[in-house]
């Protein structure tokens, strides 16, 4: 099921204009499917909270004393190759995570940015939204994104690779064109 | 039932000295658990249990089944989450004293509530402190039969009531188990083994 018409009633920030509705909610699926922190790391499969229940996983070990902290989770996105970063301005060829915080500085939420600028979020049980801006999904509960980090963006790169080896090929091809054409030849004849 | 829970709740933020439904919480500035929370019963009810609430999100609690005069104390080895309370700030407190079909009912209303509450929450730290899973757990072993069915039917978080609510008798169900199939196997097995399904 997709129907994102619930989102405004628990985020003030949002608006019809300014976030949009990508896919199906997973309640029903085992465990719910996966949440917003295992979204922000790329994964689908598991729902990511740093507590010992068999329906939640957590990358590293979990602290049993003080176990939902920012360090935690820093420490978790490492394992995903993110480092922490100044803001959340886009970079190109990188991505980025924001990571938010309720009042007692407690994570509650994290969102990735695609290549587009825009913010992806998994809204706990509920659909994954696009986002413009972070201030969206602001709110008691997620409250405010307090620390970023990034990682680079192995698909960008790649694409960019490709298209380096493309341009070039493209340009080899042009300067053969160029040689063996018959414009050249004659040229070279009459010279 | 509401009525009592309404007035239990004005107990949420308690003078270092109180008194209700017979429970005396007068020592309980301080934590020592095993010391600090001592109850006198002395009505009849079916379940009694006390939540105390240091900090948001680490709570411990005490179900347990109560005969007249019976005497209640906390223990550290029935704090699931957090062993050692700084203080003790402020508290619920939760008497169940209804008939099965109240329970039921009262029951499913609270999973729908916590459904519709927490549904956009990623944390399980807040799913399960919400007043509506916690006074789920305060039900202890009379709001397993409950529990388990919602566990057979949903794909709802309930592994970590079911620890608590089933406290010692519970002890090494699914444990260590990473696998939310195997420990709800586990779980319902139990569950039927311990006459609640």
């Amino acid at each position: 099921m997709r129907d994102c018409s619930w989102i405004p009633s628990k985020f003030p920030n949002a608006r019809p204009d300014n976030f949009k509705c990508c896919s199906d909610r997973t309640n029903h699926l085992p465990h719910n499917g996966y949440n917003c922190i295992a979204w922000a790391a790329g994964k689908t499969d598991k729902w990511w909270w740093p507590v010992d229940v068999p329906d939640a996983f957590w990358p590293i070990p979990i602290d049993s004393k003080d176990p939902v902290t920012l360090t935690a989770f820093i420490e978790a996105f490492k394992t995903e190759h993110y480092e922490i970063c100044s803001d959340a301005a886009f970079e190109d060829g990188y991505e980025k995570v924001a990571i938010y915080v309720d009042q007692s500085s407690e994570p509650t939420h994290a969102a990735r940015q695609l290549p587009s600028g825009v913010w992806t979020s998994k809204m706990g049980k509920g659909e994954d939204i696009e986002h413009d801006t972070l201030e969206v999904i602001e709110n008691i509960h997620y409250g405010k994104p307090k620390i970023f980090l990034k990682r680079p963006n192995l698909l960008c790169q790649k694409q960019n690779k490709r298209k380096t080896l493309f341009s070039r090929l493209l340009e080899f091809l042009r300067t053969l064109l160029k040689r063996f054409s018959p414009t050249a030849k004659r040229n070279q004849t009459s010279s | 039932m509401n009525a009592l829970i309404n007035r239990i709740q004005q107990f949420e933020n308690p003078n270092p000295s109180f008194r209700i439904e017979g429970l005396d919480f007068t020592d309980c500035g301080k934590i020592n658990l095993g010391k600090c929370a001592r109850a006198e019963y002395s009505k009849q009810a079916i379940l009694i249990a006390a939540i105390l609430v240091s900090q948001p999100n680490k709570f411990c609690a005490a179900p347990m089944n109560l005969n007249e005069n019976s005497q209640i104390e906390f223990r550290q080895g029935q704090i699931p989450l957090s062993t050692v309370l700084p203080r003790f700030d402020s508290s619920l407190f939760y008497v169940v004293n209804t008939s099965k079909t109240e329970l039921e009912a009262e029951f499913n209303s609270l999973v729908r509530q916590w459904r519709e509450e927490t549904f956009s929450y990623s944390s399980l730290t807040k799913a399960f402190s919400h007043p509506a899973y916690v006074r789920i757990m305060a039900m202890g072993k009379d709001g397993l039969e409950y529990v388990l069915r919602e566990l057979k039917t949903s794909n709802d978080s309930w592994f970590y009531a079911l620890k608590f609510m089933a406290g010692k008798d519970g002890e090494g169900v699914a444990e260590g188990v990473k696998d939310s199939e195997t420990a709800k196997s586990a779980w319902l097995e139990w569950g039927y083994k311990n006459n609640y399904i």
